[in-house]
């Protein structure tokens, strides 16, 4: 992984960790949809590391998320669930030939469609571990399956328009 | 030998997993109220100071309404004031009132800052820019101008975590102020705004708007601090207590400014009642 790449991918954790606990920590649409942004920073790391690498990434901002949210333990445990399964997912929808010029799967290289097939369903286990540990079970069903699917859908969006936002194309 | 670590080497990534995410349930369920766990929260230092530049930074957004809640305040206290004159006048001759001097009341109040919160959760925390250094420990109760808030959980040097009355575990003891039945108000779970009474029985006659306030029974509130209104009670065929679900009297979503609440007589009241209890036991 060259320099350049490596300090990126600090910037982007510093970034999307500090919009997550100044700006998205307090937001909310209708008490059922919550953002969660710094899942951009999990999802944006280059597809060359590993899932063990994933897995420590994963449970470092996770552990940060929690400490600004006071809920030991649930983004960590989600984060890691979440740095485990990218691995095997990404080599389920891999195409058969490969990433020739991916690294960093940013939605402006791969394709919105590609992105979403992507992004989505990882983003889905991660609310849905979240939200059902919190619950602290599967007490309160609908409402806590509620909040998954609308915070998956908001989390999902806001996902794309901030890379729109931060990061140009790449050039080819 | 040389299969069994093959076989380790290619599920190495399973294996992390599954300690990693031993570790996180470990965090979830021994998340406790001592020391050892006061560097993961919010009142943790750098995450607090990090808090509390982004608190300061939006607080003048709402400046307006916080004029208005403390203007009423002081209009509150000042009525209040005014009948303790009135009546030190009445009494002059007696000494009733002499014990009403701030510095030696049983209460103390402490005023904090809100610089973190949580509503949305099924069991919410705020963080408090006051800490072990402005003389807060853990136990105190947090009340704001409207009600009750919660109690503190975790104290570092110049932050503390408070427990939400927003929290399923949380049991406020209170009692209706009509009739002074004691019950406990518990979180529904969902609605930051309203909650339930618990363990009215069913002889007592329980009154829609009726306000409920705390009963002074613990050491964490002092007695009548308003927790909310009866909004609508109901009582099953057989059961023993009524359902009731009440509107909450602090406002949590646009809570500030709190008041963490000390009690001189705290270390005697506890003991004292430990001592009973041993004696009742033995």
């Amino acid at each position: 992984m060259s320099n350049r790449i490596l300090v990126g991918q600090i910037v982007n954790f510093l970034l999307f960790i500090l919009l997550q606990v100044l700006i998205f920590k307090n937001m909310s649409l209708f008490g059922v949809a919550f953002a969660f942004p710094y899942l951009v920073f999990l999802l944006l790391v280059p597809l060359e590391v590993s899932s063990l690498l994933m897995i420590i990434l994963g449970f470092a901002s996770g552990l940060v998320i929690d400490v600004f949210y006071d809920t030991l333990g649930i983004h960590a445990a989600a984060s890691v669930f979440l740095g485990y399964v990218r691995g095997g997912w990404l080599r389920i929808i891999t195409p058969a030939g490969g990433y020739e010029t991916v690294n960093i799967p940013k939605v402006q290289d791969t394709g919105l469609s590609w992105f979403l097939a992507y992004a989505f369903p990882l983003i889905f286990i991660h609310q849905f571990s979240i939200f059902f540990l919190e619950a602290g079970g599967f007490a309160f069903w609908w409402t806590t399956l509620n909040k998954v699917l609308w915070s998956t859908l908001l989390t999902g969006i806001i996902v794309i328009l901030l890379q729109y936002l931060f990061f140009a194309k790449k050039k080819l | 030998m040389r299969t069994l670590l093959l076989f380790i080497f290619r599920i190495r990534a399973f294996l992390l997993f599954v300690a990693f995410e031993a570790l996180c349930f470990w965090l979830i369920f021994t998340n406790n109220p001592y020391q050892s766990a006061a560097f993961f929260n919010s009142s943790n230092e750098m995450a607090a100071t990090l808090l509390s530049y982004s608190s300061d930074a939006t607080d003048y957004l709402n400046l307006a309404e916080q004029n208005q809640i403390l203007n009423q305040e002081n209009a509150i206290l000042k009525a209040k004031l005014a009948n303790i004159e009135l009546l030190s006048d009445i009494n002059k001759d007696t000494t009733i009132l002499s014990g009403l001097g701030l510095s030696d009341s049983i209460y103390y109040y402490i005023p904090a800052k809100v610089i973190n919160q949580s509503l949305r959760n099924t069991q919410n925390y705020l963080t408090i820019d006051k800490g072990s250094n402005h003389g807060i420990e853990v136990g105190m109760g947090v009340i704001s101008s409207d009600g009750v808030v919660g109690r503190v959980k975790i104290v570092g040097k110049n932050f503390s975590t408070i427990t939400s009355v927003l929290h399923r575990e949380v049991l406020t003891s209170s009692v209706i102020q009509s009739n002074n039945s004691i019950g406990s108000v518990q979180w529904g779970g969902q609605d930051p705004t309203m909650a339930k009474l618990l363990y009215i029985p069913r002889h007592i006659e329980v009154i829609p708007g009726d306000a409920v306030v705390t009963s002074g029974f613990s050491t964490v509130y002092p007695p009548a601090v308003p927790v909310g209104k009866i909004i609508d009670k109901e009582i099953r065929g057989d059961a023993t207590y009524y359902d009731i679900n009440i509107r909450l009297s602090t406002d949590f979503t646009s809570l500030k400014w709190v008041y963490v609440i000390g009690n001189r007589l705290k270390v005697e009241k506890d003991s004292v009642e430990n001592l009973t209890f041993s004696i009742s036991e033995q």
